[in-house]
């Protein structure tokens, strides 16, 4: 006896492609014939941790996993309240921004509705939604960055939710404050706004808005932050959201309680508080890495779109699928691009200088070789 | 992967008795005259149905519960008859089955080989389950497209989309009065089939139009697995801004496939030069003129994600040239080696043949290992060549051990490994062409 899938579960379901996530590190060691990997795919901050984060990791007592954890991470909601003047109920704590994407669209979206974001974005908002039975929208990136014309132009009665990514994941553009203001103008009330500030922490523009200030005056805003990029615990899977307290109120309603495990409630307070230059240190890495990527990508004659962020993007002269099988040959992995919509890219985090060279030096072999990608 | 919307399925559930030939025939043929066939196809269809039918109420599942679906295609109409094979002998369902008989002149006998010469496509199939499923398909008669267009300008600036009914006809006309091209599939003479391939759901298009409205360019894909997509093209009609025209097509095309069930892309019909860069070479394939004469074609893939690795079996004759070939296309494999070490094995092997008739083409797939394996070939080969089909290829998954095994047979009857398709089946595929001594 088989159960009838095809009567159980939803066409939007069945016609997902799940995804399909890499193979420990040993075994792609093993697989590609390695004895060492740079991970450079999933913009990981190499430097790890705040050393305060590393430290509450050490001292957590081993008897907590068996406690069940804050169900409302209590005291990390009101830290990160505190920091950005709001209340703690404005917070919600989820295992992951991921998680608390998949709150979003089910507090405000029902089969027959629609989100509507970019093309070549992260990935994350398009998948729950499609998966929802949620259509998504997707408005091509103009010049590399978000087309806020074509966006509000997309905007039917049907539209719940707008997703930016800022800066976007993966060019590095971002919506200066100004631009990001007017288009909430626009916008008007009756649509959900989500900024998704991931990458927040590595920017550097002077003219970047602070999502979190903004609520106030626009409470139709919910803003997304992690602590998988900067703070280096996307092992422990942790990030937030924060918005106006009637939104908030909504999306609570959806949450799955006791999601985030104490040891990243406590792991993330620690981040937070670390005062030993963390943020700046990671800042002068990326800085430098993408200055020593740049340089070297230009000698090779590679297009490179970098903007913001701890990552860049880099255009081959063929396949990034393959690009990414020959330098993993060579001990370096990558994000091959075609499922972000750019086929023949492929993006890099910006790490430390071992790891930047050994990328460099594998580029180069492989480019030189019989078959370059 | 598509799914055919209910309204376009019938089905009929009856036990598998000679006596209901009656009410079996013209049931197909009511649905296929439902569904837009002409009489003469109708006919045809009627009649394979009545070979098939009778086939299996004599010799392969009588008095069984049978189910017989007819579905609408759009440009065509299927049979789909499913049994349980759960303690039948299969071996019958081979094609070449009673063939032997067709030489003494008892073509009662005949069964799927007579069916499949009415029909354009039969496929067998059996379930994890057992479950046996044999289609059989009748195109639509559609006819060809004369109309000689024009030259285009070229060079004219260009959008890339999907098309209206009116761009598909423009789009496949282009095609057929493009650079004469053996491996360029027929259906492209037949712009109105194109247009209701499309309508079906099982094949998508993508144009580049110019300012002026002409098609100056396209690509047409469909699913050839659940997770493998097979272009035609991309085709440029502008030798100005050819290159230009191809990689917006093609990049398009990704971009709407990009986030589906899909992990690779492959071009078995040939590739412009301005995109060759973009694909693995994957090999390449015979293709064999009604003289006999064969031309060869390069085969192109390219997997959309990370490979993620994969453990394959193989026998020991076939295992140099897949280190070799894996080396080559930089996948990661752990090869594993199938040693037949004396175990019995009892019943007929059963392969499936998928006939695609306006190709010559006939692709075998194993669908049951049996003692015979040897002999199933050698039988299928001779029957598949006297039946005129010139390109006849054997697909092995190599994710499926007892595959491997059958590799030895194929190359001691003159297949010889060609292409790998990466994830073609539950793991790679690997693609033999038979080559005639």
């Amino acid at each position: 006896m088989h159960p009838d899938l095809e009567f159980l579960v939803p066409a939007y379901v069945r016609g997902f492609e799940p995804y399909i996530p890499s193979k420990p590190d040993a075994e792609l060691k093993t697989l590609y014939g390695v004895s060492r990997l740079f991970r450079l795919n999933n913009n990981e901050n190499a430097l790890g941790p705040p050393p305060a984060a590393r430290e509450a990791i050490r001292n957590f007592p081993p008897f907590r996993a068996s406690l069940y954890p804050s169900g409302d991470s209590y005291y990390l909601s009101r830290e990160i309240a505190a920091r950005h003047g709001l209340q703690p109920d404005q917070i919600i704590v989820g295992n992951g921004a991921n998680e608390v994407i998949a709150f979003a669209i089910k507090a405000f979206c029902e089969p027959g509705d629609n989100i509507v974001t970019a093309d070549r974005t992260f990935a994350v908002y398009e998948w729950v939604a499609t998966f929802s039975g949620i259509t998504a929208n997707l408005i091509p990136l103009k010049d590399n960055g978000f087309d806020d014309e074509a966006m509000l132009r997309a905007i039917d009665r049907r539209t719940k939710i707008l997703f930016l990514c800022n800066p976007n994941n993966p060019t590095g553009a971002y919506w200066a404050k100004d631009r990001l203001i007017a288009f909430l103008e626009r916008v008007g009330d009756n649509r959900i706004v989500v900024v998704d500030e991931a990458y927040c922490e590595f920017v550097e523009a002077t003219d970047y808005p602070d999502g979190m200030k903004l609520i106030a005056d626009y409470p139709n805003l919910v803003i997304f932050r992690t602590f998988s990029k900067m703070y280096g615990l996307g092992g422990l899977r942790i990030g937030y959201l924060a918005g106006a307290s009637e939104v908030v109120d909504m999306i609570r309603r959806t949450c799955v309680v006791y999601s985030v495990n104490g040891l990243a409630q406590e792991a993330a307070l620690a981040a937070l508080r670390d005062e030993t230059g963390h943020i700046e240190r990671t800042r002068e890495m990326v800085r430098d890495s993408r200055a020593y990527l740049k340089e070297e990508l230009g000698k090779m004659n590679l297009p490179v779109i970098a903007g913001e962020g701890n990552f860049l993007v880099v255009r081959l002269p063929g396949s990034d699928t393959l690009a990414y099988r020959r330098l993993m040959g060579e001990g370096v992995m990558i994000r091959p691009m075609t499922s972000f919509r750019y086929p023949n890219h492929i993006r890099i985090t910006l790490a430390l200088p071992e790891a930047m060279e050994a990328f460099v030096g594998a580029l180069r072999k492989i480019l030189a070789g019989p078959r370059r990608p | 992967m598509i799914s055919i919307p209910s309204e376009r399925t019938l089905t009929l559930q009856l036990p598998a008795l000679s006596a209901y030939l009656p009410v079996v025939v013209p049931y197909v043929e009511n649905a296929a005259t439902t569904f837009g066939l002409g009489r003469e196809e109708v006919l045809k269809l009627g009649l394979a149905t009545e070979e098939i039918f009778a086939f299996l109420a004599e010799a392969i599942c009588c008095g069984k519960p049978l189910e017989i679906e007819c579905r609408s295609g759009i440009y065509y109409a299927s049979v789909t008859f499913r049994f349980s094979g759960t303690a039948l002998n299969l071996g019958g369902l081979n094609i070449t089955s009673g063939a032997n008989a067709a030489a003494d002149g008892d073509l009662g006998e005949m069964g799927l080989l007579l069916a499949s010469r009415a029909v354009d496509r039969l496929q067998l199939g059996v379930g994890e389950d057992r479950r046996i499923s044999l289609a059989i398909a009748k195109d639509k008669t559609y006819p060809p497209g004369e109309d000689l267009l024009p030259p285009l300008a070229g060079g004219e600036a260009f959008t890339v989309r999907a098309p209206n009914t009116e761009e598909i006809k423009e789009f496949s006309l282009r095609v057929d009065q493009g650079p004469a091209a053996p491996c360029r599939p027929l259906f492209f003479h037949y712009p109105g089939k194109v247009v209701d391939m499309i309508a079906s759901g099982e094949y998508e298009a993508t144009v580049a139009v110019a300012a002026g409205g002409h098609v100056v360019g396209g690509l047409l894909h469909h699913y050839r697995t659940e997770r493998i997509i097979q272009i035609f093209g991309p085709f440029s009609f502008s030798a100005a801004n050819r290159d230009d025209i191809e990689r917006s097509v093609f990049e398009a095309c990704l971009s709407r496939i990009a986030r589906r069930r899909v992990v690779a892309v492959v071009a078995l019909h040939g590739l412009p030069a301005s995109l060759e860069g973009d694909f693995d070479t994957l090999g390449r394939l015979c293709y064999y003129d009604e003289d006999g004469r064969a031309g060869e074609q390069k085969t192109f893939g390219r997997l959309l994600n990370e490979d993620p690795g994969a453990t394959i079996w193989t026998a020991a004759e076939l295992s140099a040239y897949l280190a070799d070939e894996y080396r080559r296309l930089a996948l990661a494999r752990e090869i594993k080696i199938f040693h037949d070490l004396g175990e019995t094995q009892t019943g007929a092997s059963i392969f499936s043949v998928e006939t695609l008739r306006d190709r010559g083409n006939a692709i075998l797939r194993p669908l049951w290992p049996g003692v015979d394996s040897l002999t199933n070939v050698a039988r299928h080969v001779r029957h598949l060549r006297e039946e005129g089909f010139r390109d006849i290829h054997f697909l092995l998954d190599l994710g499926i051990p007892w595959h491997a095994a059958l590799a030895p047979a194929l190359l001691t009857q003159g297949f010889r490994p060609e292409t790998i398709i990466p994830f073609g089946g539950r793991a790679d595929v690997v693609i033999f062409q038979h080559h005639a001594s």
